[in-house]
């Protein structure tokens, strides 16, 4: 599968990416969000994984923008949090058309399933 | 019911000390003054009744006179007098008595003189109409018998003690006015500074009161000012605390994720010997202690700020306790503790399943962590007790002592830093259960024996939530 990576922490992607191509998907990565979205906007990806927390453009930012553009139904948004928001604004993310959120620090075989399921 | 220390009661006290002594004073004013007017009256009073008297008695004397002269001349033109005199005394008469309407005394004298009067002036009629008629023997007669002469006589002795009697009264009175003018000239002076040091007592301790409510209103500013600041204190900690936690959690992604890619049995990292599984075991283990501590850090916060979120839902107490069972059964396995639940009621709750498992879960790692290496023992139960239902996890640990079980469910404490070193965590496991449970409406204690164990109890109310079977 067409997998996004899209978190800042460079290690977090790059042992992810590492993980899930050993499982046989194709990864692309991204550590920015404004890059991410236009990544999301040119290519299609099967499934993508994006941190809520990172510096400037926010996971939360880009879900608010596929969401006015109306393009948040095609694609299935995994996201990523650390504590950093509260349950209720997941909630919201969720209901905008987010697929799922996981917490950090994340077991990699739940997420193996969440990107198959 | 009435607070002499309290600020109004004094300002109330303190305006109507004065208020009263100055209407005492103003009273007795009023009553002297008025006293001293109608002592006034009694003089003018006693003057015009002695005027009359006097008036009167020379009416009679001019009556006698007038009489004389005719006598003596025949000549009706010294009747003049006597003539003029008679239409006067009747009249007098009366005014006297009216003037003297209030006084039995001077009441008596008339009902006295009055006779007197009249019988005088028969005689003066009889001696005129004897004279008249040239009847000089009668008139001979009459006078020896000086019953006219004696007559007078009377008559000025009444009149005199009449006179008397008024001016002893008037002396009376006037002594009398100056005693109650006297007393009310001490009245209004003592009054007056009486009501003058009452104002400025009052007055002093009505402004030290005043100052006193001031520093407290000021002090009040001074601590809604502070608790202001720290409700900004906690928000920040909040924030702190919050961003130091992802922050923590962050590079835990990549150690964890890196460590479970070790471990898997085909691992993309390449295979692994036998010592390198076990360190990389290790590295799981503590970072999965690292994440809970992180967890508890953050619950622990939410409780202190009463943050934290619950969702209540009915479940049956047994049921719960089987799957805590079930939940911990792994870790028990590996440990070789019996763990067993020994609930028989199927009494049902509303409360949030899983902060409840939560707790649990803080209790038994707990217990896990004191009880003995071989023979290690945990029971966990639930009963319904009056309108609550008492939980509680046993264990055949070392127990607490006395001494330190008060302060196990404060914050960052730990029986001992020994026992901090061997066991680890933050000590906020206990912290945050107590915070879990009062939030949900129950109490937590401990029963706990050096050597023998310690057992946890808490309590879930019921909420009117009956059973679904009989309580037995």
């Amino acid at each position: 599968m067409k997998v996004l990576l899209i978190d800042d922490n460079e290690s977090i992607t790059e042992m992810m990416a590492k993980y899930l191509t050993g499982k046989g998907h194709e990864c692309t990565v991204s550590n920015d969000g404004r890059n991410g979205l236009t990544l999301i906007e040119q290519e299609k990806f099967n499934v993508i994984l994006l941190d809520l927390a990172m510096p400037e453009f926010t996971g939360v930012d880009v879900i608010e923008h596929l969401y006015k553009n109306g393009a948040i139904s095609k694609h299935k948004i995994i996201l990523f949090t650390a504590s950093s928001i509260t349950d209720e604004e997941i909630q919201k993310l969720i209901k905008k058309g987010a697929h799922s959120c996981l917490k950090k620090p994340i077991k990699l075989d739940v997420l193996l399933k969440t990107i198959g399921a | 019911m009435f607070k002499v220390n309290s600020y109004t009661s004094w300002i109330i006290i303190g305006t109507l000390l004065p208020i009263i002594a100055f209407s005492i004073v103003a009273g007795i004013s009023f009553i002297s003054l008025n006293n001293m007017i109608r002592d006034e009256n009694w003089v003018t009073h006693t003057y015009m009744v002695i005027d009359k008297a006097d008036y009167f008695m020379k009416t009679m004397v001019d009556a006698e006179t007038g009489q004389r002269g005719y006598l003596i001349t025949g000549q009706e033109n010294f009747l003049a007098p006597y003539n003029s005199a008679i239409p006067l005394i009747d009249n007098q008469i009366a005014e006297l008595r009216q003037l003297t309407s209030d006084n039995h005394v001077e009441q008596a004298s008339m009902d006295k003189l009055e006779p007197l009067v009249k019988k005088r002036l028969a005689l003066l009629d009889i001696n005129v109409n004897l004279r008249r008629n040239n009847n000089t023997s009668g008139l001979v007669q009459n006078f020896d018998a000086g019953t006219g002469k004696q007559t007078m006589e009377e008559i000025r002795q009444i009149v005199d003690s009449m006179k008397n009697e008024e001016q002893q009264l008037l002396t009376k009175r006037i002594l009398d006015t100056q005693s109650s003018v006297q007393t009310a000239g001490y009245v209004i002076i003592f009054g007056t500074l009486i009501a003058v040091i009452l104002t400025i007592i009052t007055t002093l301790v009505i402004n030290k009161k005043l100052a006193e409510r001031q520093k407290l209103e000021r002090s009040n500013i001074e601590l809604q000012v502070q608790s202001q600041e720290l409700r900004d204190a906690d928000i920040a900690k909040e924030e702190f605390t919050t961003m130091i936690s992802h922050e923590l959690k962050t590079p835990l992604v990549t150690i964890s994720g890196y460590a479970e890619m070790l471990k898997e049995h085909d691992s993309i990292l390449g295979p692994l010997n036998g010592e390198q599984i076990k360190a990389v075991e290790k590295i799981s283990i503590e970072t999965a202690k690292l994440e809970r501590l992180i967890g508890d850090i953050m619950d622990a916060q939410k409780i202190d700020l009463e943050r934290m979120k619950f969702n209540k839902k009915e479940f049956e107490v047994k049921e719960f306790l089987d799957e805590q069972i079930e939940i911990h059964s792994k870790l028990m396995n590996e440990k070789k503790i019996r763990f067993i639940n020994t609930t028989k009621d199927t009494a049902v709750i509303s409360s949030d399943q899983h902060r409840l498992s939560q707790v649990f879960a803080n209790l038994i790692k707990n217990s896990v962590d004191f009880v003995p290496q071989n023979n290690g023992s945990i029971e966990i139960n639930a009963q319904r007790k009056n309108g609550h239902v008492v939980f509680y996890v046993k264990d055949n640990g070392s127990g607490i002592p006395k001494e330190k079980q008060d302060s196990l469910f404060k914050k960052f404490y730990q029986v001992d830093t020994s026992l901090k070193r061997s066991h680890g965590g933050t000590g906020l496991g206990l912290v945050i259960c107590k915070g879990i449970v009062e939030a949900l409406g129950g109490k937590v204690w401990l029963e706990s024996e050096v050597g023998k164990g310690t057992t946890i109890f808490f309590t879930m109310p019921r909420n009117g939530v009956n059973g679904n079977h009989a309580e037995k």
